[in-house]
């Protein structure tokens, strides 16, 4: 369904007519998705439109009702979930829940590998000096990168995050952003869940627009249009640029006229 | 005063009562904690009851307790698991039918079929007399076993505890770990119901493991602390009960119940909070 990349070598991830239901309820249909290594992708819809549920199914929760989702083989998989569905109450520090995941020794005590590693990645994303501190005693920032850290540890091939950016300031959001690119730029493929679309989607190179089925899915500015982003979420909305950068508005009818003389409709510049 | 203290040791019904209850302590208090973090006290309720049901039918049936209600309480707990999984209903509701049924059908057994009232009682609040040393060997061994689990399967039931759905989406076996942490909590009741009794055993599951949640926000040292606590609740515990000849399972539950009100009142934890930061 990406269609705009060709692969050289196999997908990490191949998604081939997915189904997933609730009950008599269809949650997901018909989608395919390929992820590439190297790839950077964000999952935007509306609410309900099944993006945690399309994560999910990647990361293998999920037993899909139709088609399959294919791993390349030994693909280790970092997850990070909504920090709204953390149990905040319970009993783990900074140190215990990042080495939680490196399930590949069981035992609880760290071998010294293992203690360099943790430093290592507790310092990359400036958690370092926190190791000991109970992780509801950190910034809303410090808390969503301790999951970060947790599913980094794990040395993963694909980073799959759930509304990384919810509840996240605007600078905070672009320090995610930033983390994403570096991660991709060593080698890593991520693919995140986003309600966001000026803060996060518009800054992402390929986007997959979610409504139950994949609506469209390829470069951002080839999806971000507003007959896509219309069929994606059920509403009208106008495509702007401002200053080389992409803007969507919704109801453009209320627009305020000042606003749209400073910007141009997208649209209209094509039509030209 | 001395002499009088330690009168009772001089009789092995007492000293193996008094190891088995000091195990059992330790045993509830370390498996509880993996029920407390998840806020699933109400599984403990539960679970004994519906073990007291296998008790009254083995005791029914004249087959061995620990073969009928083992088998009864392994397969409510995995009954339970299935439902707390798939939540066609609410999971607390449909325990609370399962277990309360199973609890139901006990008494009802008892009540037709009962002779000895002695035997009810002890079901219900635990008793020393009769512990013997099988029982002894018994707790030990499944001490030993529940222990060698924590320590060697240690961060996969931690992770699936914490966070089952990222657990599994980490190639985790989430569903066979969960069972059996489930039959980790029917064995340890089952073993320690003999001291503790159907009805006072969620007080030895729960109390240790929020003392020590109370203490530490870490999870090994809580899992270390709360064992520790359980044991010498139930070393205190069988010591009070003898001397102030109540059952062995108040004498145990009224001293951690004290413990948790001292630490309480003196203690505010860390990261402990009604609402989400």
């Amino acid at each position: 369904m990406t269609g705009l990349q060709t692969f050289t070598q196999q997908p990490l991830v191949d998604v081939v007519d997915l189904g997933v239901s609730s009950g008599s309820q269809p949650i997901l249909e018909h989608i395919s998705l390929q992820v590439a290594p190297g790839d950077l992708i964000g999952i935007v819809g509306p609410s309900g439109a099944g993006k945690t549920t399309l994560l999910r199914a990647i990361a293998g929760t999920i037993r899909p009702q139709a088609g399959s989702v294919r791993l390349s083989p030994d693909l280790r998989v970092g997850y990070v979930p909504q920090v709204e569905t953390v149990n905040w109450n319970f009993p783990t520090t900074v140190n215990e829940c990042v080495l939680m995941a490196r399930t590949s020794r069981r035992f609880a005590w760290p071998t010294k590998v293992e203690k360099a590693l943790v430093a290592s990645v507790l310092a990359r994303l400036e958690l370092d000096g926190l190791a000991d501190r109970h992780i509801r005693e950190l910034s809303g920032g410090q808390q969503q990168r301790v999951f970060i850290a947790r599913a980094l540890l794990r040395s993963p091939d694909l980073l799959l995050l759930d509304e990384p950016t919810s509840g996240v300031d605007v600078a905070l959001r672009h320090e995610l952003l930033h983390l994403l690119a570096e991660l991709r730029s060593d080698g890593m493929s991520v693919v995140l869940t986003t309600h966001d679309l000026n803060g996060v989607a518009t800054h992402l190179p390929t986007l997959a627009c979610l409504n139950r089925t994949i609506i469209a899915c390829g470069e951002t500015s080839s999806v971000l249009t507003p007959e896509i982003l219309e069929l994606t979420y059920g509403a009208s909305m106008e495509v702007l640029e401002h200053g080389g950068m992409r803007l969507i508005v919704d109801s453009p009818e209320h627009t305020h006229p000042g606003f749209a003389h400073s910007v141009r409709p997208l649209v209209e510049e094509n039509q030209r | 005063m001395i002499d009088e203290l330690f009168h009772p040791f001089a009789y092995e019904f007492f000293r193996n009562g008094l190891i088995v209850a000091t195990l059992a302590g330790a045993l509830c208090g370390m498996v509880g904690v993996y029920i407390v973090v998840r806020g699933m006290s109400y599984l403990t309720h539960g679970l004994s009851h519906a073990i007291f049901g296998g008790f009254a039918a083995s005791a029914l049936l004249g087959v061995s307790f620990l073969l009928g209600a083992g088998v009864w309480g392994i397969a409510s707990a995995l009954a339970i698991n299935s439902v707390t999984r798939r939540r066609p209903i609410g999971a607390d509701a449909a325990i609370g039918v399962i277990t309360t049924a199973s609890f139901a059908i006990g008494l009802i057994l008892f009540a037709l079929f009962g002779r000895n009232g002695r035997s009810f009682d002890a079901a219900l609040f635990g008793s020393i007399l009769g512990v013997s040393l099988s029982s002894v060997i018994l707790i030990a061994v499944v001490t030993v076993i529940v222990l060698t689990i924590i320590v060697f399967g240690y961060r996969p039931l931690l992770f699936t505890t914490f966070d089952p759905e990222v657990a599994a989406a980490s190639g985790l076996r989430t569903g066979r770990i969960e069972a059996l942490l489930m039959i980790v909590f029917a064995i340890s009741i089952l073993v320690s119901m003999q001291v503790l009794g159907v009805t006072l055993i969620a007080a030895a599951l729960v109390i240790p493991p929020t003392i020590a949640r109370l203490l530490t926000h870490s999870f090994p040292r809580m899992l270390m602390l709360s064992s520790g606590i359980g044991a010498a609740c139930g070393f205190i515990g069988m010591n009070l009960s003898y001397h102030l000849n109540v059952q062995s399972g108040p004498g145990i539950v009224i001293v951690a119940a004290a413990a948790f009100l001292v630490v309480y009142s003196i203690k505010r934890p860390s990261g402990l909070q009604n609402q989400p930061a």
